[in-house]
C-alpha cells in the first residue's frame, strides 16, 4: 500500500536552534488508514501537522504528502486535504453559511447532499455569526469545513477538545465513516482511550522525538491504568503478587496500583480484601512514557 | 484570488463608505469656506502669520493662498488628505499579512489550497482599488463642490492630482504591507506607518524652513508630492510618478519575500 505521507528526518529548531519541536522524524502513513500521533502537551504533534501543511518550514529534512513535496507542492497538497485544528480560529464577522460558502470556493468539488448531512449529524445552526458561536459549535462549523469536499487525507490536532461527549461519538463516527471512501487520517491526540477507540496504528512522540509505532491491538494490550483503593486497613503485600500490576503505593487512604493488561484478576484477587471504593483511571501520558517507554 | 477579493470587499466596503463620507465632509467645508474666505484680504491674513508656519505646510507664497489650489492644499490636500487615507490605507496592509496571523485566522486561510503570493496579492489588489477610489471620489467631490459654490478649478489638475496622490498613497500600502509581514500586530503596522508618513512629512517641512536642510529636500517621499502644483499645471512628473510606483513594488515583492519564509 502506498504512503500517504512520509517524512524523512523531518527537524524543526525554534528561535535559531534553541527550541526543539521535532528531531529527525521518519514516518509513514499508508493510505486507507486512520493513524493516531500520541503524545503529552508539547511533544512535537502540533508542530508535526504545521509542517506538514507547510505553516511552517523545517530545519531539515524533508517531508511527502501523496508523493507530493511538502514545501514545494503545498498548493497541490491543500487540494487533497482537510484540516481541523483543536481551536478553531474563523473570520468572526461571518456566519456559518457564509464560512461554508466562502471555504467551498477554494475546493474544486463539494457533494452538497454530503454536506446537507453533515450538517444535519453535528446539528449545526449556520445562521449565527462565527462570534455568537460557543467553542464547541466553532469546533463542529470546522468538522464541517475540514470534511465537506471528502478530502483524500483528514489531518486533525487534538480534534476533540472542544466538544462534548455526545458529539465526540458523532465525530468518531464520521470519521471512520470516511474510511469507507478510502481517506486517509493523521490524527493527533493526548487522550488514548481516543486513539484505541478509532485508530489502525498510532505512533507514540514525546519531547519532539518518535518512539515508537505500533499496531493498535499491541498498544490496547497494555491497557495500562491506575486503580485508587480506598481501604480499611491494610492489604497482605502478597494479594498484590498477581501478573499484571506493575507498581504498588501506599496513599493516606488506601492504595494506588498500577497495572498493565487485563485487570480481571487483579480485582478479584485484591476485591478480597476490605475495600470501600474502588476508582479506575487512565494514567498520564507523562507517566505512560516513564513506566512503558523508560522515557 | 476572486475569491478572497469578493470576501474581503465586503469585508471593508462599510468602512471604505465612512472614510469617504469623512472626506467629502472635509471637502465640503473646505470648499464652502473658500468663496467666504477669497472675499477676504487673504494675502495680509496669512502674511500675520510666521512664515515658518506657511513654509512648514508648503505655502511659501502668500499670492497662492488666495487661489483654490493653494488653498486647498495648504488646508487638505498636503497633509490631512493624506493622513486619512495613510491610516486607512495602512490599516489594511496591516490586516494582510499582521492582523491575520495575530487573529490566527491566518492558519485555516493558509490551509486552503491557494499560495501565500496569491494571498498577498489578491489582498494588495482590494487595498489599492480601494485607495484609489477614495482619491477619485474626493477628486470627484471636490469638481462637483466646485460647481455647487462657483469656484474655478481645473480638472485637468485634479486628474493629475488624483494620479500622483493614488501613487503616494500605494508607495505608503507597499511599506505598510512590508512591515505587515514583519511586525506582530496591525496595530504596530498602522502606528509605524503613519510614524514613516509623519517623519516624511516634519523632514519635508523642515527643510523648507531650516536653510541648511534645503538641499535634502529630495530624501522625503513629499518631494514627489505637491499637490498646489499639480493642481496648478495639471503636469504629472513622470519620474516622481516612477519613483513612488517603484517604492510600491519593492514594498510587495519585499513582503511576499519575507512572507514566503515566515513560520506562521
Amino acid at each position: 500500500m502506498a504512503n500517504a505521507i512520509q517524512t524523512e528526518k523531518l527537524t524543526k529548531y525554534y528561535l535559531g536552534k534553541k527550541v526543539l519541536g521535532i528531531k529527525s522524524l521518519d514516518l509513514e502513513v499508508k493510505e486507507g488508514e486512520i493513524f493516531g500521533f500520541i503524545g503529552p502537551n508539547g511533544a512535537g504533534k502540533s508542530t508535526t501537522i504545521r509542517l506538514l501543511l507547510d505553516l511552517i518550514r523545517p530545519t531539515s529534512g524533508n517531508g511527502k504528502i501523496f508523493g507530493l513535496d511538502i514545501n514545494e507542492n503545498s498548493v497541490e497538497i491543500k487540494r487533497l486535504i482537510g484540516y481541523l485544528p483543536g481551536e478553531v480560529f474563523l473570520p468572526e464577522h461571518l456566519s456559518g453559511r457564509q464560512s461554508i460558502e466562502y471555504y467551498s470556493k477554494f475546493k474544486e468539488k463539494i457533494d452538497s447532499d454530503y454536506l446537507r448531512s453533515l450538517i444535519k449529524k453535528l446539528d449545526l445552526d449556520l445562521n449565527k455569526k462565527i462570534k455568537e458561536y460557543s467553542k464547541g459549535n466553532k469546533q463542529k462549523l470546522a468538522i464541517v469545513l475540514a470534511l465537506m469536499h471528502k478530502p483524500k487525507l483528514l489531518i486533525l490536532d487534538e480534534p476533540t477538545s472542544g466538544l462534548d461527549p455526545l458529539n465526540q461519538q458523532s465525530f468518531y463516527n464520521l470519521i471512520l465513516e470516511t474510511k469507507k471512501w478510502g481517506t486517509t487520517t493523521f490524527f493527533s491526540t493526548h487522550i488514548l482511550t481516543e486513539a484505541e477507540r478509532i485508530c489502525d496504528r498510532v505512533g507514540i512522540i514525546k519531547s519532539g522525538k518518535l518512539l515508537k509505532i505500533e499496531n493498535i491491538d499491541q498498544f490496547k494490550e497494555k491497557n495500562i491504568r491506575e486503580i485508587h483503593l480506598e481501604t480499611t486497613g491494610e492489604i497482605p503485600l502478597s494479594h498484590f503478587q498477581v501478573n499484571g500490576i506493575k507498581k504498588v503505593e501506599r496513599t493516606t487512604i488506601g492504595y494506588k496500583i498500577t497495572t498493565i493488561g487485563p485487570n480481571a484478576m487483579t480485582l478479584s484477587k485484591i476485591l478480597s480484601n476490605k475495600i470501600i471504593d474502588v476508582k479506575i483511571s487512565e494514567p498520564s501520558l507523562e507517566e505512560i512514557f516513564m513506566k512503558y517507554y523508560k522515557e | 484570488m476572486i475569491t478572497i477579493i469578493i470576501q474581503k470587499f465586503k469585508e471593508q466596503w462599510r468602512s471604505l463608505i465612512y472614510y469617504f463620507l469623512g472626506l467629502l465632509a472635509y471637502s465640503w467645508m473646505i470648499m464652502s469656506l473658500f468663496p467666504t474666505m477669497a472675499k477676504m484680504d487673504l494675502e495680509s491674513l496669512y502674511s500675520q502669520y510666521p512664515e515658518e508656519f506657511l513654509k512648514f505646510f508648503g505655502s511659501e507664497q502668500m499670492e497662492s493662498m488666495s487661489k483654490i489650489e493653494g488653498f486647498l492644499s495648504l488646508e487638505f490636500l498636503s497633509l490631512f488628505f493624506i493622513l486619512i487615507v495613510g491610516f486607512y490605507v495602512a490599516s489594511s496592509a496591516g490586516s494582510t499579512i499582521a492582523g491575520a496571523i495575530e487573529k490566527r485566522i491566518m492558519d485555516f486561510q493558509l490551509t486552503q489550497p491557494i499560495s501565500r503570493t496569491k494571498l498577498v496579492i489578491s489582498e494588495t489588489i482590494l487595498g489599492l482599488f480601494n485607495s484609489f477610489f477614495l482619491t477619485v471620489l474626493t477628486s470627484l467631490s471636490i469638481f462637483g463642490l466646485s460647481k455647487i459654490y462657483n469656484v474655478e478649478i481645473s480638472a485637468k489638475g485634479l486628474i493629475a492630482f488624483t494620479v500622483i496622490a493614488t501613487l503616494l498613497l500605494w508607495a505608503f500600502y507597499g511599506i505598510a504591507l512590508f512591515l505587515s509581514s514583519l511586525l506582530r500586530t496591525k496595530i504596530i503596522v498602522a502606528a509605524s506607518t503613519i510614524f514613516i508618513l509623519m517623519g516624511f512629512y516634519i523632514f519635508s517641512s523642515m527643510t523648507r524652513i531650516v536653510e541648511k536642510l534645503a538641499d535634502y529636500d529630495k530624501y522625503s517621499i513629499f518631494y514627489l508630492y505637491d499637490p498646489e502644483k499639480l493642481l496648478t499645471t495639471g503636469n504629472i512628473n513622470i519620474n516622481h510618478a516612477l519613483i513612488l510606483f517603484g517604492i510600491f513594488t519593492a514594498g510587495l515583492v519585499g513582503s511576499i519575500v519575507v512572507f514566503n519564509k515566515k513560520d506562521i
